[in-house]
Protein backbone atom coordinates (compact mmCIF):
# COMPACT_ATOMS: atom_id res chain seq x y z
CA UNK A 1 0.00 0.00 0.00
CA UNK A 2 2.78 2.72 0.91
CA UNK A 3 4.66 1.70 -2.22
CA UNK A 4 0.88 2.37 -4.55
CA UNK A 5 0.53 5.60 -2.32
CA UNK A 6 4.09 6.75 -3.03
CA UNK A 7 4.19 5.77 -7.14
CA UNK A 8 0.74 7.61 -7.20
CA UNK A 9 1.84 10.59 -5.27
CA UNK A 10 5.06 10.57 -7.30
CA UNK A 11 2.90 10.31 -10.39
CA UNK A 12 1.01 13.30 -9.44
CA UNK A 13 4.22 15.62 -8.27
CA UNK A 14 6.15 14.43 -11.57
CA UNK A 15 3.80 13.97 -14.67
CA UNK A 16 0.47 16.38 -13.94
CA UNK A 17 1.99 19.43 -14.94
CA UNK A 18 3.09 17.64 -18.18
CA UNK A 19 -0.24 15.73 -18.66
CA UNK A 20 -2.32 18.79 -18.44
CA UNK A 21 0.26 20.70 -20.93
CA UNK A 22 -0.10 17.43 -23.58
CA UNK A 23 -3.44 17.41 -23.41
CA UNK A 24 -3.93 20.98 -23.50
CA UNK A 25 -1.55 20.97 -26.81
CA UNK A 26 -4.01 18.10 -28.29
CA UNK A 27 -6.49 20.39 -27.79
CA UNK A 28 -5.47 23.09 -29.38
CA UNK A 29 -4.03 21.27 -32.44
CA UNK A 30 -7.38 19.33 -32.95
CA UNK A 31 -8.73 23.37 -32.86
CA UNK A 32 -6.64 24.45 -35.10
CA UNK A 33 -7.26 21.61 -37.61
CA UNK A 34 -11.09 22.31 -37.55
CA UNK A 35 -9.95 26.28 -37.66
CA UNK A 36 -8.64 25.00 -41.06
CA UNK A 37 -11.49 22.67 -41.96
CA UNK A 38 -13.52 26.02 -41.21
CA UNK A 39 -11.57 28.13 -43.32
CA UNK A 40 -11.78 26.12 -46.23
CA UNK A 41 -15.43 25.15 -46.05
CA UNK A 42 -15.83 29.38 -46.09
CA UNK A 43 -13.87 29.25 -49.16
CA UNK A 44 -15.87 26.93 -50.96
CA UNK A 45 -19.07 27.96 -49.75
CA UNK A 46 -18.17 31.51 -50.62
CA UNK A 47 -17.19 30.58 -53.95
CA UNK A 48 -20.69 28.52 -54.72
CA UNK A 49 -22.76 31.41 -52.53
CA UNK A 50 -20.67 35.01 -53.05
CA UNK A 51 -22.23 37.20 -50.91
CA UNK A 52 -20.96 40.89 -49.37
CA UNK A 53 -21.04 39.07 -46.09
CA UNK A 54 -18.29 36.27 -47.48
CA UNK A 55 -14.96 37.83 -47.66
CA UNK A 56 -15.77 39.31 -43.62
CA UNK A 57 -16.22 35.72 -43.20
CA UNK A 58 -12.82 34.73 -44.30
CA UNK A 59 -11.02 37.40 -42.49
CA UNK A 60 -12.59 36.09 -39.33
CA UNK A 61 -11.79 32.59 -40.08
CA UNK A 62 -8.38 33.74 -40.70
CA UNK A 63 -7.99 35.26 -37.10
CA UNK A 64 -9.07 32.78 -35.80
CA UNK A 65 -6.68 30.19 -37.19
CA UNK A 66 -3.55 33.23 -36.08
CA UNK A 67 -5.00 32.96 -32.51
CA UNK A 68 -5.25 29.61 -32.24
CA UNK A 69 -1.59 29.46 -33.35
CA UNK A 70 -0.56 32.27 -31.21
CA UNK A 71 -2.27 30.10 -28.27
CA UNK A 72 -0.17 26.65 -29.38
CA UNK A 73 3.17 28.76 -29.27
CA UNK A 74 2.72 30.43 -26.25
CA UNK A 75 1.62 27.19 -24.27
CA UNK A 76 4.29 25.43 -25.73
CA UNK A 77 6.21 28.72 -24.28
CA UNK A 78 4.71 29.00 -20.85
CA UNK A 79 3.44 25.52 -19.85
CA UNK B 1 -51.00 41.13 -50.05
CA UNK B 2 -48.04 39.76 -48.92
CA UNK B 3 -47.70 37.82 -52.59
CA UNK B 4 -48.50 40.98 -54.70
CA UNK B 5 -45.70 42.95 -52.86
CA UNK B 6 -42.74 40.71 -53.42
CA UNK B 7 -42.65 41.35 -56.89
CA UNK B 8 -41.61 44.74 -55.78
CA UNK B 9 -39.05 44.18 -52.83
CA UNK B 10 -35.31 43.84 -53.58
CA UNK B 11 -33.75 42.91 -50.64
CA UNK B 12 -30.48 44.25 -49.53
CA UNK B 13 -30.21 42.58 -46.07
CA UNK B 14 -27.08 39.66 -46.88
CA UNK B 15 -28.44 37.65 -43.06
CA UNK B 16 -32.24 38.05 -44.46
CA UNK B 17 -34.04 34.86 -44.15
CA UNK B 18 -36.84 35.60 -46.66
CA UNK B 19 -35.14 37.74 -49.73
CA UNK B 20 -37.01 38.44 -52.91
CA UNK B 21 -35.03 39.22 -55.23
CA UNK B 22 -31.54 39.48 -53.01
CA UNK B 23 -29.08 42.26 -54.25
CA UNK B 24 -25.17 41.18 -54.10
CA UNK B 25 -25.96 37.68 -53.86
CA UNK B 26 -25.01 35.21 -56.71
CA UNK B 27 -24.22 31.84 -57.64
CA UNK B 28 -21.75 30.05 -58.66
CA UNK B 29 -23.57 28.10 -61.42
CA UNK B 30 -26.03 30.59 -62.53
CA UNK B 31 -26.93 30.95 -65.83
CA UNK B 32 -26.76 34.75 -68.47
CA UNK B 33 -30.40 35.76 -67.73
CA UNK B 34 -30.89 33.41 -64.47
CA UNK B 35 -32.25 35.28 -62.15
CA UNK B 36 -32.86 34.65 -58.22
CA UNK B 37 -36.55 35.32 -57.35
CA UNK B 38 -35.94 33.94 -53.58
CA UNK B 39 -33.54 33.23 -51.68
CA UNK B 40 -34.22 31.29 -48.11
CA UNK B 41 -32.65 30.84 -44.84
CA UNK B 42 -33.76 29.25 -41.68
CA UNK B 43 -35.54 30.82 -39.49
CA UNK B 44 -33.66 32.20 -36.63
CA UNK B 45 -35.86 30.87 -33.76
CA UNK B 46 -33.84 27.62 -34.97
CA UNK B 47 -30.74 29.26 -33.81
CA UNK B 48 -32.23 29.19 -30.16
CA UNK B 49 -30.71 26.30 -28.97
CA UNK B 50 -27.16 26.92 -30.24
CA UNK B 51 -27.43 30.34 -28.70
CA UNK B 52 -27.76 28.65 -24.84
CA UNK B 53 -24.87 26.61 -25.45
CA UNK B 54 -23.12 29.30 -26.68
CA UNK B 55 -24.06 31.54 -23.26
CA UNK B 56 -23.60 28.19 -21.12
CA UNK B 57 -20.01 27.86 -22.71
CA UNK B 58 -19.49 31.71 -21.88
CA UNK B 59 -20.56 31.23 -17.78
CA UNK B 60 -18.78 27.82 -17.59
CA UNK B 61 -15.50 29.50 -16.37
CA UNK B 62 -17.13 31.56 -13.74
CA UNK B 63 -18.71 28.47 -12.71
CA UNK B 64 -16.04 25.82 -12.76
CA UNK B 65 -14.16 28.08 -9.89
CA UNK B 66 -16.88 28.10 -7.46
CA UNK B 67 -17.57 24.22 -7.82
CA UNK B 68 -13.74 23.51 -7.22
CA UNK B 69 -13.81 25.69 -4.32
CA UNK B 70 -16.70 24.01 -3.00
CA UNK B 71 -14.98 20.58 -3.65
CA UNK B 72 -12.41 21.73 -1.89
CA UNK B 73 -10.07 21.48 -4.91
CA UNK B 74 -7.30 24.21 -5.21
CA UNK B 75 -6.50 24.36 -8.52
CA UNK B 76 -3.93 27.02 -8.02
CA UNK B 77 -1.53 24.42 -6.69
CA UNK B 78 -2.23 22.50 -10.03
CA UNK B 79 -1.59 25.34 -12.23
CA UNK B 80 -0.13 28.52 -12.60
CA UNK B 81 -2.19 31.89 -12.67
CA UNK B 82 -0.49 32.34 -16.34
CA UNK B 83 -1.20 28.91 -17.75
CA UNK B 84 -5.08 29.34 -15.80
CA UNK B 85 -5.01 32.58 -17.65
CA UNK B 86 -4.36 31.14 -21.25
CA UNK B 87 -6.49 28.17 -20.83
CA UNK B 88 -9.54 30.45 -20.28
CA UNK B 89 -8.23 32.13 -23.24
CA UNK B 90 -8.47 29.12 -25.30
CA UNK B 91 -11.76 28.38 -23.70
CA UNK B 92 -13.17 31.55 -25.31
CA UNK B 93 -11.88 30.96 -28.08
CA UNK B 94 -13.28 27.61 -28.26
CA UNK B 95 -16.52 29.34 -27.71
CA UNK B 96 -16.13 31.95 -30.59
CA UNK B 97 -15.07 29.14 -33.07
CA UNK B 98 -18.34 26.90 -32.21
CA UNK B 99 -20.44 29.89 -32.12
CA UNK B 100 -18.72 30.90 -35.76
CA UNK B 101 -19.43 27.28 -36.92
CA UNK B 102 -22.87 27.08 -36.05
CA UNK B 103 -23.50 30.64 -37.79
CA UNK B 104 -21.43 29.82 -40.72
CA UNK B 105 -23.68 26.31 -41.08
CA UNK B 106 -27.14 28.47 -40.50
CA UNK B 107 -25.44 31.45 -43.24
CA UNK B 108 -24.79 28.64 -45.67
CA UNK B 109 -28.03 26.27 -45.98
CA UNK B 110 -29.41 28.46 -48.64
CA UNK B 111 -32.50 27.56 -50.65
CA UNK B 112 -32.55 29.59 -53.92
CA UNK B 113 -35.89 30.01 -55.91
CA UNK B 114 -34.81 31.58 -59.91
CA UNK B 115 -36.56 31.95 -62.36
CA UNK B 116 -35.09 28.32 -64.08
CA UNK B 117 -34.56 26.29 -60.83
CA UNK B 118 -34.40 25.84 -57.06
CA UNK B 119 -31.39 25.35 -55.45
CA UNK B 120 -30.29 23.85 -52.45
CA UNK B 121 -27.24 24.75 -50.62
CA UNK B 122 -26.45 22.00 -47.86
CA UNK B 123 -23.91 22.01 -45.30
CA UNK B 124 -24.39 19.22 -43.15
CA UNK B 125 -21.65 19.48 -41.22
CA UNK B 126 -18.01 20.47 -41.33
CA UNK B 127 -17.07 17.89 -43.69
CA UNK B 128 -20.42 17.77 -45.89
CA UNK B 129 -21.20 20.26 -48.02
CA UNK B 130 -23.69 19.13 -50.93
CA UNK B 131 -25.56 21.01 -53.89
CA UNK B 132 -28.85 20.00 -55.38
CA UNK B 133 -30.56 21.35 -58.15
CA UNK B 134 -34.15 21.30 -60.20
CA UNK B 135 -35.24 23.09 -63.19
CA UNK B 136 -38.86 24.36 -62.16
CA UNK B 137 -40.13 22.09 -65.15
CA UNK B 138 -39.06 18.94 -63.01
CA UNK B 139 -41.28 20.40 -60.04
CA UNK B 140 -44.39 18.17 -60.00
CA UNK B 141 -45.61 18.89 -56.70
CA UNK B 142 -44.94 21.66 -53.78
CA UNK B 143 -46.34 21.17 -50.22
CA UNK B 144 -45.72 23.25 -46.88
CA UNK B 145 -46.33 22.21 -43.91
CA UNK B 146 -46.09 23.96 -40.24
CA UNK B 147 -45.66 21.88 -37.34
CA UNK B 148 -45.47 22.56 -33.32
CA UNK B 149 -45.77 25.52 -31.47
CA UNK B 150 -42.69 27.27 -32.39
CA UNK B 151 -43.73 26.94 -36.18
CA UNK B 152 -47.11 27.99 -35.70
CA UNK B 153 -45.72 31.23 -33.84
CA UNK B 154 -43.25 32.55 -35.52
CA UNK B 155 -44.98 31.21 -38.51
CA UNK B 156 -42.01 28.79 -40.12
CA UNK B 157 -41.88 25.43 -41.66
CA UNK B 158 -41.02 23.39 -44.03
CA UNK B 159 -41.54 23.10 -48.17
CA UNK B 160 -41.08 19.29 -49.78
CA UNK B 161 -40.87 19.69 -53.16
CA UNK B 162 -41.49 16.58 -55.16
CA UNK B 163 -39.32 16.43 -58.65
CA UNK B 164 -38.46 14.08 -61.40
CA UNK B 165 -35.05 15.44 -60.90
CA UNK B 166 -32.24 13.01 -59.93
CA UNK B 167 -33.19 13.73 -56.06
CA UNK B 168 -36.89 12.92 -55.99
CA UNK B 169 -37.72 15.34 -53.47
CA UNK B 170 -36.32 18.93 -51.94
CA UNK B 171 -36.69 20.00 -48.74
CA UNK B 172 -36.99 23.51 -47.30
CA UNK B 173 -36.36 23.27 -43.95
CA UNK B 174 -37.80 25.16 -41.60
CA UNK B 175 -38.26 28.29 -43.78
CA UNK B 176 -39.61 31.82 -43.21
CA UNK B 177 -43.53 31.84 -44.95
CA UNK B 178 -43.71 28.25 -45.76
CA UNK B 179 -46.94 28.47 -47.61
CA UNK B 180 -46.00 31.65 -49.90
CA UNK B 181 -42.79 29.97 -50.62
CA UNK B 182 -44.56 27.12 -51.89
CA UNK B 183 -46.93 29.42 -53.96
CA UNK B 184 -44.04 31.18 -55.34
CA UNK B 185 -42.42 28.04 -56.43
CA UNK B 186 -46.04 26.84 -58.30
CA UNK B 187 -46.14 30.71 -60.05
CA UNK B 188 -42.76 30.35 -61.29
CA UNK B 189 -43.23 26.40 -62.10
CA UNK B 190 -46.13 28.17 -64.47
CA UNK B 191 -44.36 30.58 -66.02
CA UNK B 192 -41.82 28.08 -66.78
CA UNK B 193 -44.15 26.27 -68.21
CA UNK B 194 -45.72 28.47 -70.49
CA UNK B 195 -42.12 29.62 -71.80
CA UNK B 196 -40.61 27.97 -75.06
CA UNK B 197 -38.02 24.96 -74.20
CA UNK B 198 -35.26 26.68 -73.91
CA UNK B 199 -36.28 30.03 -73.37
CA UNK B 200 -34.63 31.94 -70.13
CA UNK B 201 -36.95 34.67 -69.18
Amino acid sequence: MPIDDTSRQLFMNVNLDFWIKVFFILFIVFYIVFAFVLNRQIQLMGRALPTQVVPVMKFVALINIGAALAILFIVIGIF
Amino acid sequence: MVQDNIHKIQNRNPFAVFAPQPLGVAFETQEKGEEIILLLRAHPVTLVPSVFVVIILIFLPGLILPVLDFLNIDISLTLAPGQLFWLTIFWYLFTFGYAFYKFIFWYFNVYLLTNERIVDFDFKGLLHKETSYAQLGQIQDVSPKTIGFFGTFFHYGNVYVQTAAERPEFIFENVEKPDIVAEKIMEQVRKEEAEKPGEIA
